[in-house]
């Protein structure tokens, strides 16, 4: 008995002796002193993952430390975003932070979070999203599309991959008062697929997934669902160019914990900005189909801000939450 | 039905320990069955409508799979007990034991498990398997010095180069 | 197209760099496959970081090596300690094990093999030859024939049940709600999670095979450790012919390996549905055509072959949608999608224009990756069974803590573990009770599939159930869905099919 006491009081002595040694050595030396980890908040080898590394390979000789990459998937891309927000707030825990888990999941679930709890240190990436019928299908323009539904009193059926791409349908639904019914597939390829197969009608679904069957004639592209038209698929026009003033963008970024301090996060900032110019991680960008556009920390907070407010209503819209 | 418990009752009381039971197939049926249709109950009507939210969407709601679930595992509950019911007069049916020296066996390796996941982010890796090895093989009866101080130490180490130098994970 | 393959060869076998990054893949496959808690998933997953900077063809026969391996490697661990190594390997425990333990690992270990490899060239040949027309067919497939197609797979249940009927059907409803657990896949709000962030993205397959098929089983093994036994795991050979296969052995059960290698095929073919599908449904369908049903589950080689040839046929199969379509059959094409993107490829109907020479190479290494991996377990498993007859004192503590370890390494989480633990106890009470854990994990791993395909088809055909009969391939799933329960019923009825 009085053996395991001991032991019990040796193992307490040397956890809090590497607890203090921790701090006081943080505290005397300059930012970053040591390696900085980036919370990735879904897994490996995934778009948003193949990415996040290479912008952590970009930004290390800016900040003059390694930076690790550690991946936190799960919870619809919430995880890694709560991960980030329980580590201390001294600016050595970095995440990804996406858009649908900062401003539309909080509305579906319950998550220890609001975009407000975070300071961000830019944007990197933007989602374009397109709308495609089927080589063969009868609807040349939305006016068809919208036309025929209106003539099924039970609604048309579209295919897509999550949130916020139903949300187009069931804006142009409210303004025209026709009906459109949301089929979730897991990925935007499968969303793609079910219109190939002839299963659903229409479907909303990020370019990167269209573009393949755009550029074989498979599918025909109606509009870009973006704000402004598509970079790959110049002549196609806008929602609002026709008239449905609708758009819906989704977005990549970096952030922190709100509570690490301003000259931290202004480091961070600068480091990430430069990094963002780095040509390997332009290419990579690039590869994966993802246009790459810099927003600064401010704006990217605002954008997510507006989204969260924004979804809350279209979610009740649709009927999908309370 | 009070007597099934009773009889299951006077069982584990006779078995020396506390942690043994010995009880025929009938009896086992009838009380899973029992288990089985207050749990299907619980989930249809505590469970689903706390942990599902009630939202309208096209097709079939969020708890209609669910529900169904939950009726035809009432279903399949009562089966099961009726079928344990008309066995339990049965002779030469079959017997479930649980041996108090095996479960408790059993038991106590989950503990020094769970333990060892407490511990795990407390302690780290290294520290907390060693521990939970050496704990492990000396408790199923593994003796000899030469055997447990490679295997407690060398195996930890080994897996945690691979993880972390080979496969890139971090371990705490 | 001849002049194309020649040349996918000839890159991959005049180029040391290329045989080495594919003899990588395959070793590291075989190795994480075989420890019970690491996957073929997960070797995948963490090679393609290092991919970034390999050549295209370099780094896809790797990841290729990696997945055959990995997917073999599952058995290695079912025969040797009875607890898969990989989900796809959960099907050939129930014989493998038995086999082992009749000191016939070596026998069985070689029967897994030569099933694995016929069974991934044959899905090779298929793919080589008529991807582009089975992906084709396969978009025929939309919710409403998934959704029968499930409904048929649920019958499998039947042969995975043991002796009682309800208790199969209890196994397999317990597996159905756990895969409800998580974010619904309809209305994407959460079910059963109760806050727990670590719930929402639902259960994970490895979390519930590692807790209920591998932790449990040794939970169960270890009774015997308390009747003071400190004996090696698994006796050695009885005899030399146990440790070989015959021609004979591997040629009579051709039938069966040449119907599990068209089931996973077509399954793999099939986005969405996996391995670990088609091992169980190769298995139960050799069951039930079997000439010697009994012998199931008691050490049947058939039985090895049918749940080996089925789940390795996915590996070349699953590139069908994939290089096809642009659709990952499962999550192993799904982190194989990343990897031809980080190399500037996407894989989809433009593949075979814009980079022909890399989906040869990849083809070459795909049926390369076999021949290296016999040479590999020829070369060494009888390491693998060496150490299987280690005493059971320092097997059983060692699989507990690489249990732990691969389910911790999932998500870093401890959450995860603790959920391990619980289906371990629930797994462990299932067994002792005469319920089959196997069909909880056909519930676990159908619920998803069944539940997002009935709902989708219900969304689009604005809950009219007529959907479900309106095309030729559900009416052709309904005949053997029907035909199924008519064959488990018959069978129990005369006693044949029992165990």
């Amino acid at each position: 008995m009085k053996n395991k006491k001991s032991w019990m009081l040796v193992a307490v002595c040397l956890c809090l002796i590497m607890v203090v040694s921790g701090c006081s050595q943080k505290k005397a030396e300059k930012f970053p002193s040591e390696p900085i980890t980036l919370i990735v908040n879904y897994g490996g080898g995934g778009g948003t993952d193949i990415t996040a590394r290479a912008l952590a390979k970009a930004v290390e000789p800016f900040l003059g430390v390694p930076v690790t990459v550690v991946n936190k998937a799960g919870g619809a891309g919430t995880a890694g975003i709560i991960e980030m927000k329980s580590k201390k707030p001294d600016g050595y825990s970095v995440g990804v932070v996406t858009y649908a888990p900062l401003a539309i999941v909080p509305h579906q679930m319950k998550v220890p979070y609001t975009p407000e709890d975070f300071k961000y240190i830019m944007g990197y990436g933007i989602y374009r999203y397109g709308l495609a019928v089927k080589k063969d299908s009868p609807y040349k323009t939305v006016d068809d599309l919208v036309k025929a539904a209106a003539a099924k009193p039970d609604g048309m059926a579209f295919s897509a991959s999550g949130y916020p791409q139903p949300f187009v349908m069931q804006k142009i639904g409210a303004l025209k008062n026709v009906k459109f019914n949301y089929v979730p597939t897991k990925s935007g390829s499968e969303a793609a697929t079910a219109v190939l197969g002839g299963h659903v009608e229409v479907t909303i679904a990020v370019m990167a997934d269209l573009m393949q069957f755009v550029k074989t004639g498979e599918l025909r592209l109606l509009a870009s669902v973006s704000s402004d038209r598509l970079d790959i698929s110049p002549n196609t026009p806008t929602l609002k160019e026709l008239g449905y003033d609708i758009a819906i963008n989704s977005y990549m970024g970096i952030g922190v914990s709100k509570n690490v301090p301003d000259d931290r996060l202004k480091i961070l900032r600068e480091a990430f900005a430069k990094a963002f110019k780095d040509q390997a991680f332009q290419d990579i960008m690039k590869k994966t189909s993802v246009p790459a556009k810099y927003i600064d920390g401010e704006e990217f907070g605002k954008l997510c801000s507006d989204g969260y407010k924004e979804s809350e209503q279209n979610l009740k819209a649709m009927g999908v939450k309370k | 039905m009070l007597q099934v418990y009773k009889s299951m009752y006077v069982k584990i009381a006779h078995c020396k320990g506390g942690m043994g039971m010995k009880f025929s197939e009938a009896t086992a049926e009838q009380v899973t069955g029992v288990s089985l249709g207050v749990f299907s109950l619980l989930l249809y009507f505590v469970l689903i409508p706390w942990q599902i939210a009630d939202v309208k969407v096209a097709g079939v709601t969020p708890r209609f799979l669910p529900e169904a679930l939950a009726i035809f595992m009432l279903i399949l509950s009562i089966c099961l007990f009726v079928n344990g019911y008309g066995k339990r007069t049965n002779v030469g049916q079959k017997y479930y034991s649980f041996a108090p020296k095996e479960t408790a066996l059993v038991v106590k390796s989950l503990l020094i498990l769970s333990g060892y996941i407490v511990l795990l982010e407390v302690l780290g890796y290294l520290l907390t398997t060693i521990a939970a090895l050496g704990l492990l093989m000396y408790m199923y009866g593994q003796r000899r010095i030469k055997i447990l101080i490679p295997v407690t130490i060398g195996l930890p180490v080994v897996i945690y180069l691979f993880f972390t130098k080979v496969l890139q994970i971090v371990l705490p | 197209m001849l002049d194309l393959m020649l040349n996918g060869f000839a890159t991959i076998l005049f180029s040391p760099t290329n045989l080495m990054y594919l003899f990588a893949g395959v070793t590291l496959g075989i190795l994480m496959g075989s420890i019970p808690g690491l996957t073929a998933t997960m070797a995948i997953a963490l090679i393609v970081p290092l991919t970034y900077y390999m050549e295209p063809v370099q780094s896809l026969i790797m990841l290729m090596g990696a997945f055959n391996g990995g997917t073999f490697g599952g058995s290695i661990s079912a025969i040797l300690i009875g607890t898969p190594g990989t989900p796809a390997a959960a099907a050939t425990v129930a014989d493998g094990f038995k086999l082992g333990l009749a000191g016939k690992a070596g026998k069985a270990i070689k029967m897994a093999l030569m099933a694995s490899i016929t069974g991934c060239l044959f899905s090779c040949i298929v793919l080589i030859l008529v991807a582009e027309p089975v992906a084709r067919y396969a978009l025929k497939f939309g919710p409403a024939e998934y959704t029968v197609l499930m409904v048929f797979s649920l019958t499998i249940n039947g042969s995975a049940a043991g002796k009682s009927i309800i208790k199969g059907l209890i196994g397999g409803s317990l597996g159905l709600l756990f895969g409800m657990v998580g974010l619904d896949p309809i209305a994407s709000i959460p079910r059963f999670t109760f806050d727990q962030p670590i719930l929402s993205s639902g259960i994970d397959l490895v979390v519930m095979l590692i807790g209920s098929l591998a932790f449990s089983e040794v939970l169960v093994q270890i009774e015997a450790v308390a009747k003071g036994k400190v004996k090696a795991h698994m006796p050695p050979p009885q005899s030399p012919d146990d440790e070989r296969l015959s021609f004979k052995e591997y040629w009579t059960n051709i039938r069966t390996i040449v119907r599990s290698a068209f089931i996973g095929c077509g399954i793999g073919a099939l986005p969405g549905l996996g391995p670990t599908l088609a091992a169980y449904v190769g298995y139960d369908i050799a069951k039930r055509n079997s000439k010697h049903p009994e012998e199931f589950g008691q050490g049947s080689l058939e039985g090895v072959a049918a749940a080996e040839t089925a789940n390795n046929a996915v590996c070349g199969a699953n590139l069908i949608p994939l290089l096809a379509l642009g659709v990952p059959g499962d999550t192993v094409a799904a982190i194989m999608i990343g990897a031809f993107m980080v190399q500037g490829l996407t894989p989809g109907p433009m593949i075979f224009r814009e980079a022909p020479e890399v989906v040869a190479g990849l083809y070459a290494g795909l049926i390369l990756s076999n021949l290296l991996l016999a040479v590999l377990v020829l070369a060494f498993y009888r390491v693998f069974t060496k150490v299987s007859q280690l005493e059971t004192t320092i097997i059983f503590p060692a699989v507990f803590m690489f249990c732990t370890i691969g389910v911790y390494a999932l998500n870093q989480n401890v959450s995860d573990l603790w959920l391990m633990m619980l289906f371990a106890v629930l797994g462990y009470i299932m067994v002792k009770l005469d319920y089959s854990p196997a069909t909880m994990m056909i519930g676990f791993i159908l619920s998803p599939l069944f539940e997002v395909n009935l709902r989708q088809a219900l969304i689009i055909s604005s809950n009219n159930p007529s959907i479900f009969f309106s095309t030729p391939i559900t009416w052709f799933f309904w005949v053997i869905t029907i035909y199924s329960i008519f064959t488990i019923t018959r069978s129990r009825r005369k006693g044949k099919l029992v165990v």
